[in-house]
């Protein structure tokens, strides 16, 4: 007996370090390309591609301008990054109903894609967080034949996948000429069906009925009860889908690309030029490392202060308190 | 004659209560269920109308279109099927079995490990998820970058004269492996999350049971802890099946609109962006695309249906 206890112990102290060995590696490896991309940022482009310093930290050369040490603590790769990420002005020609139709863009700097980044992911998360919730608060909280009917529709929508609808997508929103406004994306982010919807509706299908009817009795409207006391109390759902969808736009390029070309926004213009275009206003890597950068730090430091609303609360049956 | 006064004010005061109600409902669902209608129904009825049409430019600022028969389904079969077809299927597939096999079962010891809070589990949880949160164009150039300038100035060290993993001349295979390497490297988070959230949910009377038993920690994963997530495990399965056709293994944030490899998420997406409604020498036009889009759907739906039907029916019971 204590010999099969002792076989087990040793079998399972085996499984736990090789997991453990396996999940360190993991982890370095997560490590090693964000830190080398930390440390070419900081280096002088010839010292990259001349001295072919591509391992090593930045070496500072006071003979050389592009290398020295005041470059270095001016974060000049940081500075230019700035200075040439930016969209000339443009047309953007479609055909919409058989004629052409063109758009035209001004120039576009970094200020005016994190404007466009910000309209875009807080209007985006906003809506995906709102219009699941009201219509799974609807669904959860009201007796209508109509509930079976949107309940069966979005579990068939999520799980019946349909392949390759945007040339349709697209011709509705150049035929209906909301292609490329901010009406357009608008209106395409008040979509309710997803797992979200699933997620507020058993939450609200959970939440008891007692706060509503004694507002109700002493006379409240149903939207007050819905502004007053449904949404306060849903607040900590409400700011987790909030978060987790305000990363997943922040971090979206393929929406702009394909949806809005006028407006573009920081990731877009970070795939843009440092990704589809292989010469031009962003072609030094060191360049393009300090662009990375720059834009991984605001959703790094969201991520460390909210890393418990983003990672604790989803499971796929609902979300945990 | 009282009681029945009281009954109809009753009744009254029921049907009042009722068509606030309705009111209040119609106002919250009216508008997104329009917004389901057009964006949903709409656009994917009208994905079908696109396929049998054909545009002709009248000239160069005008367009008209005529009903183009099966032309443009026939164009598709020959894309889905022809040697390209078969070759994004070949990539998906391979990379379908490599996540299955490597990507969800690392996964699976790792949610294990969380679950089991082992040390420095919370530690690795929060890295495991890094890349879920970091946008893949970032981390897709930064390893374009590594697998080429790092790994030769690595490999330099060691004396080895190499070229870059992703170099203009490394082999097709060779490409394949590193962009499912790189899909396989970030994509630990969601499932990870979804795994260890599953499996803090079972019974810890079950476990403990099974531990006066006499039971290792691999039987307990094995006959516990992956029957009782069952239902997760095969959502994910169904996903990645489905992912065989839609899939872009993030090849356009890596490589933009000119990528090595291809599959048929990314052929679609890119395909769609560029195309215009008419033919180009190097796209196809829009409703050919959506013919091809309709082809796969076609394929893909029953594949779908059936697999989470027979999982469903086959998979692992809790009992």
């Amino acid at each position: 007996m204590m010999k099969k206890q002792k076989e087990k112990s040793i079998l399972n102290k085996i499984f736990v370090g090789i997991v453990f060995t396996i999940l360190l590696i993991y982890t370095i490896s997560l490590f090693i390309p964000v830190v080398w991309a930390f440390l070419t940022s900081l280096k002088g482009y010839n010292d990259y591609s001349i001295n072919m310093n591509i391992l090593g930290f930045p070496t500072l050369d006071p003979n050389n301008f592009d290398n020295s040490r005041e470059q270095f603590f001016h974060l000049k790769n940081y500075q230019d990054f700035f200075k040439v990420f930016k969209f000339g002005e443009g047309e953007i020609p479609f055909w919409s109903r058989g004629e052409q139709i063109v758009h035209y863009r001004g120039a576009v700097g970094p200020f005016g894609m994190l404007l466009n980044t910000l309209m875009l992911t807080i209007g985006g998360a906003f809506l995906q967080t709102i219009v699941p919730a009201i219509m799974a608060y609807a669904l959860a909280k009201f007796d209508f034949k109509l509930n079976k009917v949107i309940f069966a529709v979005s579990i068939i929508c999520m799980t019946v996948p349909i392949v390759g609808n945007y040339p349709a997508m697209l011709t509705f929103l150049r035929d209906s000429r909301l292609y490329d406004t901010m009406l357009g994306y608008m209106l395409m982010k008040c979509n309710f069906v997803g797992m979200y919807f699933f997620v507020f509706y058993g939450f609200f299908k959970a939440l008891p009925n007692s706060f509503s009817e004694a507002a109700e009795i002493d006379g409240a409207s149903y939207y007050r009860i819905l502004l007053s006391i449904i949404l306060p109390l849903s607040i900590t759902t409400l700011s987790a889908v909030f978060i987790i969808q305000f990363v997943s736009f922040w971090n979206d390029f393929q929406t702009t690309y394909m949806y809005m070309p006028s407006y573009p926004t920081l990731m877009y213009g970070l795939w843009f030029f440092a990704v589809a275009k292989s010469s031009g206003d962003l072609s030094r890597i060191t360049w393009r490392m300090a662009g990375g950068m720059t834009l991984m730090i605001p959703i790094l430091i969201a991520f460390i202060f909210l890393k418990d609303k983003l990672m604790g609360n989803v499971t796929m049956g609902g979300l945990k308190q | 004659m009282r009681g029945i006064q009281t009954e109809k004010n009753c009744d009254k005061i029921i049907n009042y209560r009722r068509r606030k109600q309705i009111i209040f409902y119609a106002s919250l669902v009216a508008l997104p269920l329009l917004q389901f209608c057009i964006f949903y129904f709409y656009v994917n009825f009208s994905s079908i109308f696109l396929g049998f049409q054909e545009y002709t430019k009248l000239g160069e600022m005008q367009m008209g279109y005529t009903f183009a028969g099966l032309k443009n389904f026939s164009v598709a079969l020959d894309v889905v099927f022809g040697p390209d077809g078969l070759e994004m299927l070949k990539n998906s597939s391979i990379f379908f079995v490599v996540r299955i096999c490597v990507g969800y079962g690392l996964a699976l010891f790792f949610s294990f490990y969380i679950y089991k809070k082992y040390f420095a589990s919370e530690i690795f949880r929060v890295f495991l998820f890094l890349p879920s949160i970091i946008s893949s164009i970032i981390f897709g150039f930064i390893f374009k970058y590594l697998v080429n300038d790092f790994y030769v100035a690595f490999m330099e060290l060691f004396g080895q004269k190499v070229k870059g993993l992703l170099a203009v001349t490394a082999s097709a295979e060779q490409k394949l492996g590193v962009v499912i390497f790189y899909n396989i490297w970030v994509s630990f988070g969601i499932s990870v999350l979804m795994f260890s959230n599953s499996m803090g949910g079972i019974d810890e009377s079950i476990v403990e049971s099974a531990h006066l038993d006499g039971t290792n920690l691999i039987q307990e994963m094995w006959f516990i802890t992956l029957p009782c997530i069952w239902g997760t495990l095969s959502s994910f399965f169904i996903v990645s099946l489905t992912g065989i056709f839609t899939d872009g293994m993030s090849l356009h944030s890596i490589f933009g609109d000119s990528a090595p490899v291809k599959v048929f998420g990314y052929y679609l997406y890119v395909s769609a962006n560029h195309a215009l409604p008419y033919d180009q020498v190097d796209y196809l036009s829009l409703p050919k695309i959506s013919a091809v889009g309709l082809v796969i759907t076609f394929i893909t739906v029953p594949i779908t249906l059936t697999v989470r039907h027979l999982l469903d029916r086959f998979g692992p019971s809790t009992d």
